[in-house]
């Protein structure tokens, strides 16, 4: 097992050298004078100078992309335009909100697309299953930033339950879920009605199994069969595209951290997209392509934890 | 005196009348109602972004100052904006490049993504290693991110979403072909055609993409609701289509300041995008369990 997540971490480093290469090319291919183009309605010369020597831009692209790799590895994302700060001093502000934001969203998904999965799957084809089948597709359905603005018009707007805008404190816990809860419950519908449909679709094979049959012909009760015999198979082909999914939490963030005007690394990355803030850009969109790639591992080293059958090479 | 039996006449004849693989489709089609009104749904609006300017009762680009803010009514389904713009006559107009956007990113996405699979899959070694590689590369981005990241880069506009949601899809066609390659690789058939002195592109075009071509059309009908919503989001970011346009996802966006007071501004373009992409994910599944029974069969009730 140990083996097995040190070899995993290991062939991250190919993964994120790809990552931060990409970024690095896509930047690298603007048309024309890449200090000028950069930095648009900042330009004068001596900033276009300035940008020149921060980039080696005179300088031929292996080497700036030497350069530039060593900067990363130094963790220097380069100098924000809007700022003149560092890129890593906000997202350093920015993260902890979008990770608040991310992990709550996918507790709820889990606590309620998972049992509800199960709930359909047991009582297949009655008005609960078809209900959960139903609400399910409109999930996968509607536009995140749909549900997030209809949430905030009953919630925040006509209940006024809920604050409607901003992050809240992290000096106070309350305040920090008030302000959270809309925002995850609708960065997490796409992924919690994907969850009900995969549980309640594997959970329906696994119940033609013969070892369920054979349990439930010993007599063990139906809860017994299904809770102890049944969901431990039938969670892992969830488990095994739960991380196909995360991909939509991580990139969600920015439009659901738009609609609830919440600070965040979503926010920070639109943002700089609309100031052309570019260095800024190229930060946010390597932090949050990590984030997802260390994601991906958690979940598939979890899957060789749930399943014991997985071999480790 | 007797004649061999292939070249008897009439000899195809005497087989039972096939149905074709259309009258099948159709028919059960014909028995499953959510993918049928689903249908009806995306010819309608299909037609819709077609004759959107015979359609829209209004213009969608002029201002009425003295409209501005409408409720919903008869005149004014959906409402009107601040500068007094008929939203439902957005909502007809933004379907065209909404469907667009839709249609053809798939495309962009699909061809060279199946290309690329298929090649890494049949050559292998080096070049398999080195393409599905880069693949991965670019799996490591979230799709929208990945979009974002592009249009930050090369600007807005309706060229530039298409490109940035097709490239981004790519790695995900690439990934199914090449799965699908790699298991009729080592199929009889194109093993005895790679005797016969069969070439790499006649294997493709002959062997390999007929066989996968089903696999992909699954895929390729449930990334156009996909297509359909990134494109939303990233008009909704104010990142996609450049304005007057109308696109759903623009529509949204330009409502977002008047939220409290106009509602319907974002509501009703919300809720078409809600139900067209729900109608190709149904007629999807349809076309899905059509060509793929096995898959259907996990979907059993008890």
């Amino acid at each position: 097992m140990a083996t097995y997540i040190v070899r995993r971490i290991l062939l991250l480093i190919p993964l994120v050298w790809g990552v931060v290469t990409i970024v690095f090319l896509v930047v690298h291919s603007l048309p024309g004078n890449p200090a000028a183009v950069l930095l648009g309605p900042f330009a004068t010369a001596s900033r276009e100078a300035g940008l020149d020597a921060q980039w080696g831009l005179n300088q031929p692209l292996p080497v700036q992309y030497v350069r530039y790799l060593g900067n990363l590895l130094q963790g220097n994302l380069g100098t924000s335009f809007l700022t003149n700060e560092p890129a890593a001093l906000q997202i350093e502000v920015a993260l902890p909100y979008t990770l608040v934001l991310g992990v709550l969203a996918t507790i709820i998904s889990v606590i309620v697309g998972i049992p509800l999965g199960v709930l359909a799957a047991v009582k297949a084809n009655t008005w609960l299953d078809h209900g959960s089948v139903i609400l399910s597709l409109l999930e996968l359905a509607a536009p995140s930033f749909l549900i997030g603005i209809v949430s905030l018009l009953v919630f925040a707007g006509d209940l006024g339950w809920l604050p409607a805008i901003g992050g809240g404190s992290f000096s106070n816990f309350g305040d920090l879920m008030a302000h959270t809860i809309l925002p995850a419950i609708a960065l997490g519908a796409g992924f919690h009605a994907f969850l009900t449909r995969m549980t309640r679709s594997s959970l329906l094979t696994v119940l033609h199994e013969d070892y369920i049959r054979t349990a439930r012909a010993k007599g063990l009760s139906g809860r017994i069969v299904i809770y102890k015999h049944a969901m431990r198979n039938a969670m892992l082909p969830v488990l095994a595209v739960v991380g196909l999914y995360v991909g939509s939490i991580v990139g969600g963030t920015a439009i659901i951290e738009e609609v609830f005007a919440r600070p965040g690394i979503g926010s920070l990355l639109i943002n700089s997209v609309t100031g052309r803030d570019y260095i800024q850009v190229q930060a946010c969109v390597i932090v949050l392509a990590l984030a997802f790639v260390l994601v991906n591992l958690l979940t598939d080293v979890a899957y060789g934890v749930v399943d014991p059958r997985i071999q480790y090479r | 005196m007797q004649q061999p039996l292939t070249s008897t006449p009439g000899f195809e004849g005497e087989r039972p009348a096939q149905p074709s693989r259309w009258a099948q489709f159709w028919r059960s089609l014909r028995h499953n109602k959510p993918a049928m009104i689903s249908l009806v749904y995306l010819i309608f609006i299909i037609l819709v972004a077609i004759f959107a300017n015979r359609i829209a009762p209004y213009p969608p680009n002029t201002p009425n100052p003295a409209a501005s803010f409408l409720p919903p009514s008869l005149a004014h389904p959906f409402g009107t904006d601040l500068f007094g713009r008929d939203i439902f006559s957005r909502v007809i107009y933004g379907s065209r490049i909404s469907l667009l956007v839709g249609f053809i990113s798939v495309i962009i996405g699909a061809v060279p993504g199946a290309l690329l699979g298929m090649v890494a899959g049949l050559v292998g070694g080096t070049v398999e290693q080195v393409i599905m590689r880069i693949m991965d590369m670019f799996l490591a981005f979230p799709f929208i991110l990945l979009a974002i990241l592009i249009l930050a880069f090369f600007g807005s506009g309706v060229l530039n979403v298409m490109l940035a949601i097709g490239i981004g899809s790519i790695p995900g066609y690439a990934r199914l072909t090449h799965a699908s390659t790699l298991t009729l690789r080592e199929t009889t058939y194109v093993e005895a055609a790679r005797a016969g002195g069969a070439r790499d592109t006649r294997l493709i075009g002959k062997h390999i993409l007929p066989n996968v071509l089903q696999t992909l059309t699954v895929f390729a009908t449930f990334n156009i609701p996909i297509a359909i919503l990134v494109e939303a989001g990233l008009d909704y970011l104010g990142l996609g289509v450049v304005p007057p346009t109308p696109t759903w996802g623009s529509i949204i966006n330009e409502g977002r300041q008047s939220l409290l007071i106009a509602p319907w501004e974002s509501i009703f373009p919300g809720l078409v995008i809600m139900v067209t992409v729900l109608a190709f994910n149904l007629f999807g599944e349809a076309i899905s369990n059509f060509l793929d029974p096995k898959s259907a069969m996990d979907q059993r009730p008890v």
